[in-house]
């Protein structure tokens, strides 16, 4: 059964097909979400949430392409996980200045020193893990058009389908989002491969 | 985070453009002129290349989980819950109409069976009749002289009764004279009795009370028992509707209505959910 034929079936309530499209969709799904979120749990939370929320809405799904219907519908998801969690984060640094206890910028800020980072991470691959650090530095709309455009390779077209901005935000986002990622992973410049060291060698 | 050099924003965004192949013929030609000239330009391309290079050599994270949705999840949970409770009344709506018709039926054809017995009944009555007569010959003998007068009584009401017992028994009230009352209860425990010998126990009670006035008085509990006799299919119709049949419905009617109406509300309700299940 193709794919507009399986929509048609869940618009009228069938779940088992929509639960092909789930099948279908769901590493793409997850994937940008873990990328957007940083981290496996509130990124399965994100997927999960876009999902019911796609089955919920799929009424109001007019044609065009279901993949960047779907994917705005998790994009959307995770800016309202990153909106929970700034407040949590904000609300918890008001506690720790009303309770008097200090806390370090950096560690806060998500950067992390060597002796700070956990072995796993170490073990992971440092230059991956300064990678993941600087993307989740980036502001919310920069990481989702770096996500989309660089991790996934959409083409700036479906990347302004999918949150629904003009082709010029989208060469913008992500001229700004390239900039400050390189700016970032210059600050670990002694973990990055010759290759990416070009600084030093034009110099 | 560092900010590095302040390349104007114009600048980074063709840079970003030209990594991805999104610039035209004219804008790619001044770029790459200015990329020659331009040292600090070009270094600007190769971290920026560099960048993205590393953004898309991230590795793909496993998939731990599926997330596929269960009927729980998006509310539909209760109606999958209920299903079975519906379905088990649609079957019970339908097994109540059926039994409530089947029990009309099983009314009506009783009635009518003793409608049919009613000329055999007669016949009996008639036999019974006979003997009865038979026996008591000298004393009919005796009081034929005399005419007594609650033969002319009797003889009125009877055939008053075999005119009004009709339309009575239509019409549903019992406003008929006492007497009449009385006869009329006597047929229709006559044609309710399937015994033969409990109807001549009842016939020889009554020929012995009321028909012992002689022949003319037999003639006119037969023309009483004939003119009950003709209204016995209302009279069977009757266990079935009774007088509440002619006003409108009887509350069997009504039962089988609501039941039947029921029946089918739930049948089309437990179709829909299945069509829109499967």
């Amino acid at each position: 059964m193709d794919e507009n034929a399986l929509i048609q079936e869940a618009k009228h309530g069938d779940l088992d097909s929509f639960n092909r499209l789930v099948l279908a969709y769901e590493r793409l799904a997850y994937h940008i979400a873990y990328r957007i979120m940083g981290e496996k749990q509130s990124a399965e939370d994100a997927t999960q949430d876009a999902f019911i929320s796609a089955y919920r809405s799929l009424k109001s799904f007019r044609g065009g392409s279901f993949r960047s219907w779907l994917l705005r519908i998790v994009t959307n998801a995770c800016y309202d996980e990153l909106r929970k969690r700034k407040r949590r984060l904000a609300s918890s640094l008001d506690e720790l200045d009303e309770s008097g206890i200090g806390f370090d910028s950096e560690a806060s800020s998500g950067l992390f020193t060597d002796q700070q980072r956990p072995d796993r991470e170490v073990e992971q691959g440092e230059l991956r893990q300064a990678i993941e650090d600087c993307l989740e530095l980036l502001p919310g709309e920069y990481r989702i058009v770096a996500v989309l455009v660089d991790v996934q390779g959409f083409d700036y077209m479906e990347a302004s389908e999918v949150i629904k901005k003009p082709l010029g935000t989208i060469k913008s986002r992500l001229a700004r989002a390239r900039s400050q990622l390189r700016d970032c992973l210059q600050g670990s410049r002694e973990l990055l491969p010759g290759k990416y060291r070009l600084e030093d060698e034009t110099r | 985070m560092k900010t590095g050099r302040k390349l104007p924003q114009r600048d980074l965004e063709l840079l970003s453009a030209y990594i991805d192949g999104q610039l035209d013929d004219r804008q790619m030609r001044t770029l790459e002129t200015r990329l020659r000239q331009e040292p600090e330009l070009k270094r600007e391309l190769q971290e920026l290349r560099a960048t993205v290079q590393s953004l898309r050599d991230l590795p793909v994270p496993q998939l731990t989980r599926h997330f596929t949705l269960t009927p729980e999840m998006v509310g539909q949970g209760e109606v999958r819950r209920g299903f079975p409770a519906l379905r088990f009344a649609t079957a019970l709506a339908g097994l109540a109409f059926i039994t409530l018709v089947g029990l009309e039926g099983l009314l009506s054809v009783s009635g009518s069976e003793m409608a049919a017995r009613a000329p055999a009944v007669m016949q009996e009555v008639e036999q019974v009749q006979d003997v009865i007569g038979a026996a008591e010959e000298p004393m009919v003998a005796a009081s034929a002289e005399e005419p007594a007068p609650e033969l002319e009584m009797m003889q009125v009401p009877a055939e008053e009764q075999a005119e009004v017992a009709p339309e009575a028994s239509r019409m549903g009230e019992p406003e008929l004279p006492a007497e009449a009352m009385e006869d009329e209860e006597q047929f229709q425990k006559l044609t309710e009795t399937p015994q033969p010998t409990a109807m001549v126990d009842l016939l020889e009670g009554d020929a012995e009370g009321q028909l012992s006035g002689g022949i003319g008085e037999a003639d006119a509990g037969e023309q009483q028992l004939e003119g009950a006799a003709l209204e016995t299919p209302a009279g069977a119709d009757a266990p079935a509707g009774g007088p509440a049949e002619t006003a409108g419905l009887s509350p069997l009617r009504w039962l089988q209505a609501i039941t039947g109406a029921l029946f089918i509300v739930l049948s089309l309700l437990t179709v829909t959910i299945r069509k829109r299940r499967s």
